[in-house]
């Protein structure tokens, strides 16, 4: 084992935004010191402050490893609340609605190259284990669900196009195996082409998974954007700064990893290897079945002294609370029509419905909207609605719904689109219907007026003459 | 009805778990999530889920 004295400013880590998440926004973050074990009681504790309707960040200072010593730290929710993520981007928590997605999608176009750091200022190489000191069971992965058939890594995956040398960073499961050997599931997306690249060639695929990094980084990690887009550049336009990397210790050059993340898995996907992976509680908020997946080498890890592992609550609201997708919805909504005003995947849509409100200049742009949204990620559910409609209010969604919208008009459904593996309402392994809901009041018609108030009425009477703040806050 | 997820029983602990439907009949090697025998589909007891398991 290896251990050295590294230099850096925590300006764009984990702990950097933790240290401002403590001072500016205090009651978005519980720190629990007690012991803790990773098999379901982390989760436990998650689901009953998800019962409170509470979603904090919840740092676990006293987390138990696979060899049951707790001294491990964790933290999970960190992206659960549009609030926190906000504040992440630099904003105030109080622009979370439509503000942070437009300044998240302003941002994704600007992506920054990123900054190559030397190795004595990158906390990530505080650590580096080679070898026989290569223990997964020295860390705490949790054990989420009672049906899970194992401890599981949820982080971010970075890798390299063999041809293109464009990287590709994604959000991955990786069930523990062995003390050097996990299984990783990849989606027919990105990381599963360069991983067919490879094997085509009968080559492993080199891979470092980023186990804790700021949430921008997790943020780009989730947004599917274009293959040639690389999400480490997106993340340091996230940030408003370039992404440090560092040469990783088994490649070099070849491949960068993030200098200030908490811990690295360097290791490769072998090829032509399939083992049972799984059963794992999904974002569905099923139980997915045990299915066959690739596997894991680890070859080097690296790691701050005093590693944070960032975990995702998969199938609860951090899951579906994907600024990632919205981010990518609206860039490819504003590209199919001029005049966007927001796109929202609220989370209890589990992050495949969208809402998307538009001052339409013709009929047809509400389809266009929906279709360019509905290609992004598993959205297969989208509701196009009218500007004056606040697609963060599901009950104006509701409301236009209601009132603006007829089936055997103004719904069309698409099938056999490519979907989620692991969606329990398809009929097969993995495609679904798309429904496309044009909510949009027709241009072509006199349409009724909605009821107000008059405007300087409201602003005469005020609630604070009329009833005091006592009853006001006692009402149900 | 179309089947979508097939039941596998542990041989060693007999403990059942599903796999997807796609995954079935390929000549794979499953693992028991409760004692960690490795096992294929042709070792597995009958496709049911087994009273009294928790999955």
């Amino acid at each position: 084992m290896e251990e050295k004295k590294v230099n850096s400013n925590d300006s764009q880590s984990l702990r950097g935004y933790l240290s401002k998440l403590k001072k500016e926004f205090p009651q978005g973050l519980v720190t629990i010191t007690k012991p803790i074990s990773p098999d379901f009681e982390v989760t436990a504790l998650l689901q009953h402050l998800e019962d409170l309707n509470k979603f904090p960040a919840v740092l676990f200072e006293n987390i138990a490893n696979l060899k049951g010593q707790y001294n491990g730290r964790a933290i999970i929710n960190i992206v659960a609340d549009r609030k926190r993520v906000a504040l992440a981007m630099g904003l105030s928590p109080e622009d979370y609605k439509s503000e942070l997605t437009i300044e998240s999608s302003r941002r994704s176009s600007l992506p920054k190259d990123v900054n190559i750091v030397k190795c004595e200022n990158a906390p990530v190489k505080e650590i580096i284990l080679k070898g026989k000191d290569i223990d997964l069971r020295n860390y705490p992965i949790l054990k989420f669900h009672e049906l899970d058939g194992g401890n599981f890594f949820t982080s971010a995956v970075i890798a390299k196009d063999p041809d293109t040398g464009i990287y590709n960073s994604s959000v991955h499961r990786l069930m523990y195996r062995d003390k050097d050997e996990t299984g990783i599931t990849m989606s027919p997306f990105h990381l599963f082409s360069i991983f067919t690249k490879n094997e085509k060639r009968n080559k492993p695929t080199p891979i470092a998974v980023v186990l804790g990094h700021h949430p921008a980084f997790f943020v780009a990690s989730a947004m599917r954007a274009p293959f040639e887009s690389d999400e480490l550049r997106i993340t340091g336009g996230l940030l408003g700064e370039p992404l440090k990397m560092v040469p990783s210790e088994t490649w070099g050059d070849e491949l960068l990893v993030p200098s200030e993340a908490e811990m690295i898995l360097e290791g490769e996907i072998l090829p032509n290897r399939l083992a049972a992976e799984g059963p794992f509680g999904e974002w569905t908020g099923y139980d997915r079945g045990q299915t066959q997946a690739q596997i894991f080498k680890v070859k080097a890890i690296t790691q701050r002294k005093d590693p944070i592992i960032v975990s995702f609550f998969s199938g609860h609201r951090e899951h579906s609370m994907n600024l990632g997708w919205e981010t990518e919805a609206l860039n490819r909504v504003k590209a199919a029509v001029a005049n966007v005003k927001a796109v929202s995947l609220p989370a209890n849509g589990l992050g495949v419905t969208c809402y998307i409100s538009i001052e339409k200049n013709s009929d047809g742009e509400p389809k266009l909207a929906a279709l360019a949204a509905a290609s992004v990620g598993f959205i297969k559910t989208v509701i196009v609605v009218d500007s004056d409609i606040d697609v963060f209010n599901q009950n104006e969604v509701m409301w236009a719904l209601a009132v603006r919208f007829q089936a055997h008009r103004d719904l069309d459904i698409v099938r056999d689109v490519q979907g989620s593996t692991v969606d329990p309402s398809s009929d097969t392994f993995n495609t679904h219907s798309t429904m496309l809901i044009d909510a949009t009041e027709p241009l072509d018609v006199l349409n009724p007026k909605r009821i107000t108030i008059p405007k300087e009425v409201l602003e005469k009477i005020k609630l604070k003459d009329y009833i005091s703040p006592d009853i006001l806050k006692s009402i149900e | 009805m179309k089947e979508k997820i097939r039941y596998l029983s542990c041989p060693k602990c007999k403990n059942s778990f599903y796999i997807y439907a796609v995954f079935v009949d390929k000549g794979y090697t499953w693992l028991c999530p409760e004692c960690r025998h490795t096992f294929t589909e042709k070792e597995s007891g009958n496709h049911q889920k087994v009273e009294g398991s928790k999955r």
